[in-house]
This record gives C-alpha cells, sequence and structure tokens, in this order.
C-alpha cells in the first residue's frame, strides 16, 4: 500500500499553465501530473506532449479504413459470385461498381474504429471521478493535478503555489 | 468589433451565456413544439392510411413511378449536407466563422438525415420488407445487386448517417461535461450518463483532438459522396433529363445551397430567442450569405448548361425535355425554381441585404422552396415526358402526399427543438478556442 498524495491547484490564466507545466516538466514531474481545462488549447499541448510520441488513435482509423476497403470489396464479389445476378451484360466482378460500396465501407470503418479507439484511449465511459477534478474545470480554470508520495506532498504544493496555483489542496489517495 | 466576428468574452461567460439556453422552455418554444407534434401526426396518420390503402393513395402512377416522396427524399438529404460541410470541410479550412453555428448545423444534418432516411421506406409498397435493401444472409441465399446505383444509395446515406451522428457526438461529450457540472436533479443525471465521464485532462484531449480531425477528415469525402450516390440514382438511368454527367456536382453544391439556407432559417429565430448576438453576429451570417451567393451561381449555371447540353446533343428527347420543362403544363414550378434559386440570391450582391436578418430569414424559406422545386421539376419533369408520347402521362398529386411532406417537417422539429433544449446548440468548447479575453494578449 503506497501512501501516495494528490495535489491539485487551479490556474486562471492558461500563461500560467502553461508555464507551471514547462517548468514540471524540467523537473521529470510530467509523467505523475494531469492537466485539466475545458478545451483544447495548442500551446498547452504542445508544451505538454513537445518530443513525445503522437496519439495512436491515427493507426486505428488506417487499419479501420483498410478492413473496410478490403472487406467490401470482398464480400462484393463473393456475394455476385454467390448468387450471380447478371445485368447489362457485366462481368459479374465488376469492380467500378464496388469502387462505390468499398468507399463507404472504408469511410464507416474508419469512423467506427476512430470513435472506438478514441474512447478507449481516452478511457471513456468512465463512472468513477478522479479525486482531482473540479467542477470549475469544466467553466474556466485549469486544473493540474500530481500524485506524489507522502513526504512530497508539502513540497510540491508550494511549489505549485509559487507557480500561481490557487486554492491548492493535497488530498489522500490509494 | 463586431464586423470581424470577434467575441470578446472571458471563459466562465461562455458557460454561462451557453447553458443558459437549457433553461426551461418559454411558451413561444411550446407552441412551436405543439406545432410540430401536431405536423407529424398528420403525416403518421397519412402514412397509416397508405399503408390500409395501398401506395395507389399517392399520387404516383405510370409512367411517373417517383413523385413527391423521392422528391422529399432528396430535399432532405441535400438540407443535411451543409451540416457535414459547416463541421467537417471548414473545419478543415480553418475557417473561424462556422464555430457558434457548427453544432446546430451538425444537429440539423442528423435529424435532416432521419427525416430523409423514411421516405424510401415511405414509398415502398410494403414498407416493413425495407430490410430486404441490405445484404443479410438469409434462406433463399439471395444477394442484393451491388450494380445498382439504388443499392449504393442504401450504403451511402446509412454510412452518412453513422458517421456524421458519431462526428456530432463526439463534438457534444466535452460540452454535455461543461453542462453536467452545474446541472443538478435529473438533468444532473442525464448529463452525466451522456458525457461518459469526460473530465477533460490532458490525455483525453489528446486523443479526442485526433480523432477530431479525422472524423473531419473522413466526412470530407463522404459529404461529397453521398450526394453525388443521391444524383446516379437519377444519372446512371437513360431518362431525358437525367442521363447526364453534370449531376453529382450540380446535386452536391445544390445540396450545400438549400442547407445554409436551412441552417439560416434555423439559427436566425434561435439567435433571437436565447440573446446569442454576442456570438452568432452579423459577420457570420455575412459569411454565409456569400457562400449561398456563391453556390446559387453554381447552380444557376448548371441549369444553364443542361439547356445548352440539350440543344447541343440533337437528341429530339432531351431536347424536348428541355422545351417541356420551360413551357409544359409544369412551367409554374420550373419559373419557380428560377426564380426561388438564381434570381432572388442575386440580392446577396447588396451588402445591406446580406446584413439584414429579416430578409435573410425570408431569403432562407424562398431558397427551401426553389430547392424543393428543383427535385421535383428534374424528378417528375423528366418522368412525364419519356421516349414515346403514347407512354406520357400526368401527375395528381395527392392530399396524402402533402400530408406526409408536411408531416416531414414536424418530424424534423420534433428532433430539433428538444435538442436545443436539453443540449448546448452552440459549441462551448469551440468557442472557447478563438474568444478574445477582454485585457488579455492571447
Amino acid at each position: 500500500m503506497s501512501t501516495d498524495y494528490l495535489v491539485t491547484g487551479e490556474f486562471t490564466s492558461i500563461e500560467q499553465t502553461i508555464g507551471a507545466v514547462k517548468s514540471l516538466r524540467e523537473e521529470g514531474l510530467d509523467d505523475k501530473m494531469d492537466v485539466y481545462s475545458s478545451f483544447p488549447d495548442h500551446h498547452l499541448e504542445d508544451a505538454i506532449y513537445e518530443g513525445k510520441k503522437r496519439s495512436p488513435v491515427r493507426m486505428f482509423v488506417f487499419l479501420g479504413g483498410l478492413t473496410g476497403c478490403l472487406g467490401a470489396f470482398l464480400f462484393t464479389s463473393w456475394m455476385s459470385v454467390d448468387y450471380p445476378l447478371r445485368v447489362g451484360a457485366k462481368p459479374l466482378i465488376s469492380f467500378p461498381s464496388f469502387v462505390i460500396i468499398a468507399f463507404e465501407c472504408t469511410i464507416l470503418l474508419g469512423a467506427l474504429s476512430n470513435i472506438t479507439s478514441m474512447f478507449f484511449f481516452s478511457r471513456l465511459p468512465n463512472i468513477f471521478r478522479p479525486a482531482g477534478y473540479r467542477p470549475q474545470f469544466s467553466a474556466g480554470t485549469f486544473g493540474i493535478s500530481l500524485r506524489v508520495p507522502k513526504d512530497d506532498a508539502e513540497d510540491v504544493t508550494k511549489k505549485l503555489e509559487s507557480y500561481g496555483a490557487e486554492e491548492v489542496e493535497a488530498v489522500y489517495v490509494r | 468589433m463586431q464586423s470581424t466576428g470577434v467575441i470578446a468574452v472571458d471563459y466562465e461567460t461562455v458557460n454561462d451565456d451557453i447553458l443558459k439556453t437549457l433553461e426551461p422552455p418559454t411558451v413561444g418554444w411550446y407552441l412551436l413544439f405543439a406545432t410540430a407534434v401536431c405536423c407529424m401526426l398528420v403525416g403518421a396518420y397519412c402514412w397509416i392510411y397508405q399503408i390500409m390503402h395501398g401506395i395507389g393513395v399517392a399520387g404516383i402512377s405510370h409512367p411517373i413511378m417517383w413523385g413527391v416522396y423521392i422528391t422529399d427524399f432528396v430535399f432532405w438529404v441535400g438540407i443535411a449536407h451543409s451540416g457535414t460541410l459547416i463541421s467537417a470541410v471548414l473545419f478543415l479550412f480553418r475557417a473561424k466563422w462556422r464555430i457558434p453555428i457548427y453544432r446546430v448545423a451538425e444537429a440539423m444534418t442528423v435529424f435532416a438525415v432521419f427525416t430523409a432516411g423514411l421516405f424510401p421506406i415511405i414509398h415502398l409498397g410494403r414498407p416493413a420488407n425495407f430490410y430486404w435493401l441490405l445484404p443479410y444472409p438469409n434462406q433463399r441465399y439471395l444477394w442484393v445487386n451491388f450494380k445498382s446505383p439504388l443499392l449504393w444509395d442504401v450504403f451511402a446515406v446509412s454510412t452518412y448517417l453513422t458517421v456524421s451522428m458519431l462526428f456530432f457526438i463526439t463534438g457534444l461529450i466535452p460540452d454535455i461535461a461543461a453542462a453536467r457540472d452545474r446541472a443538478t436533479g435529473l438533468r444532473r443525471i442525464l448529463y452525466s450518463v451522456t458525457s461518459l465521464g469526460w473530465r477533460g485532462t490532458h490525455k483525453q484531449w489528446r486523443h479526442y483532438a485526433a480523432c477530431y480531425g479525422f472524423f473531419a477528415a473522413l466526412a470530407t469525402p463522404l459529404v461529397l459522396s453521398v450526394h453525388s450516390v443521391v444524383s446516379w440514382d437519377f444519372a446512371m438511368s437513360n431518362v431525358p433529363g437525367w442521363h447526364t454527367t453534370i449531376f453529382p456536382p450540380y446535386f452536391v453544391a445544390g445540396a450545400i445551397f438549400s442547407g445554409l439556407a436551412m441552417v439560416m432559417t434555423i439559427t436566425i429565430p434561435m439567435r433571437k430567442a436565447f440573446e446569442l448576438e454576442k456570438y452568432l453576429t452579423i459577420w457570420h451570417y455575412e459569411k454565409m450569405s456569400q457562400l449561398i451567393m456563391f453556390t446559387s451561381g453554381i447552380v444557376t449555371y448548371a441549369y444553364v448548361t443542361e439547356f445548352y447540353i440539350a440543344w447541343y446533343s440533337n437528341n429530339q428527347f432531351e431536347q424536348y425535355q428541355f422545351w417541356f420543362r420551360p413551357f409544359g403544363y409544369f412551367a409554374p414550378a420550373f419559373w419557380m425554381m428560377i426564380f426561388c434559386n438564381c434570381v432572388a440570391p442575386l440580392s446577396l450582391w447588396w451588402k445591406k441585404c446580406r446584413t439584414n436578418l429579416v430578409w435573410l430569414m425570408i431569403l432562407s424559406i424562398i431558397i427551401n422552396i426553389g430547392m424543393w422545386f428543383e427535385r421535383f421539376n428534374i424528378i417528375l419533369q423528366s418522368l412525364t415526358v419519356e421516349f414515346d408520347p403514347a407512354a406520357w402521362g400526368n401527375y395528381n398529386f395527392s392530399w396524402i402526399e402533402a400530408g406526409i411532406t408536411l408531416g416531414s417537417f414536424g418530424w424534423f422539429f420534433c428532433f430539433l427543438l428538444p435538442f436545443i433544449k436539453f443540449f448546448p446548440s452552440v459549441s462551448i468548447t469551440e468557442v472557447k478556442e478563438v474568444v478574445e479575453i477582454p485585457g488579455e494578449k492571447h
């Protein structure tokens, strides 16, 4: 059983938040950090993720799209042979008309795997409320939560306050 | 600073102003909703009447087997398109004027596809068998005909419905979370469930932003393809007046034209009722007007090209069709279309008209009427006089069709009106990305 503390501070301006994130990264505390904001901001995202890997969602969109495209060509061809309908003296397997079905299935499966992978990586749906979350974070303020061992809690609290955080609170988490 | 569309408020005010739209509805809203329900019931009655007495009660009969129902179908699919244009295409182009209108435009897309999807089913003689359109394993080992444009349409419209719904829901999640944090009682439960526990951590935003971008990238080719596929329902046949290669771009432009008009019809009263003047400025309407002018130009060009090609083709059936449209017995519908889609939007060349919301409201309704008649002309006029004069016919518009058309508007607003009262109809998240905090340089 670890005895960790979750230290959460609230920032009113985005510049302060970005500054705090940068300082925390320099100190190597960023993997214990959660940054809350009510909208995605490019500067904030750059500050957090600079030099790190991009979201893996893209890979799943590609795989979903590819599956849709190949799958559609396969099932249209197979079904056209399985139940032969000779239309307009065209070959049974006429790719030009299957392209449309394949295109739609590419988009459909790409979109489905897009949203599924986003839900998976963002841990949605999530019925638990994180200890550091405050309702104000969805309104106008920004928040930084850090999970630290008990002995460091006081230190980190002071640190966050020095970056401009207000209402810094440390709570015990398991 | 209104002329450039700058929104100068702080983050908290954005939440206050937009979440205010979720307050209990006024008498006006109840009256509108009651009207919508009544219209829907008229439509439901007519459909039940048609199911009980057979498809013959509609005006369709040989040679005009595609009538008002297919006109309504194309009309509603067209309405849907500008929602995706605004939410996806303009997102990729980083057009800032889309931000305050895109949520309601997307809602309009989803509900318009709900409405459009009903019409092919209503048009069926045996609506209960609609699932025969899908390739599903069945006892007789029958598969559908993948070479038929009608089947392409099934795939296109159902993909479009699914993707635009998912895109819409994705955009809503963070906003519902914002609503959740203020709500109490039953609403809090509703928003807690529908926000899926969104907290807005940096990890969530990172995947969310990627997901949103990919949705826009997937929806952009989709929106262009869907109305192209709808146009192939006609263009793939050899009926004079249908068999043209210009149809896909012509239909897509027409769809965006009518959809933008519908966005105006919905947002102008909404802006007034919800006091959203700060977010939906005249500048936004001017931008929409300019896009309407542009698409009206494309549509007018397509009308002229159709006539030119009919003459140039030297094909007597094609030529007769295009003589019949302006001078035959459906001539009023043709001239109505010309007035509504080509002449009336010319007023937007004057800045005074582009910035006058009363005129824009009237014009948007005129355009929607015009676009309905465009589809009427394409579908009914072409079928009326095909090849053999002995097989020409006339169309008897029946009260059942009128009732179902009215019902479709009721059905559409039965979704839209509760939506704007239960969920944020302006995107809180995206507005915050562009606001300029007073007294702060961002």
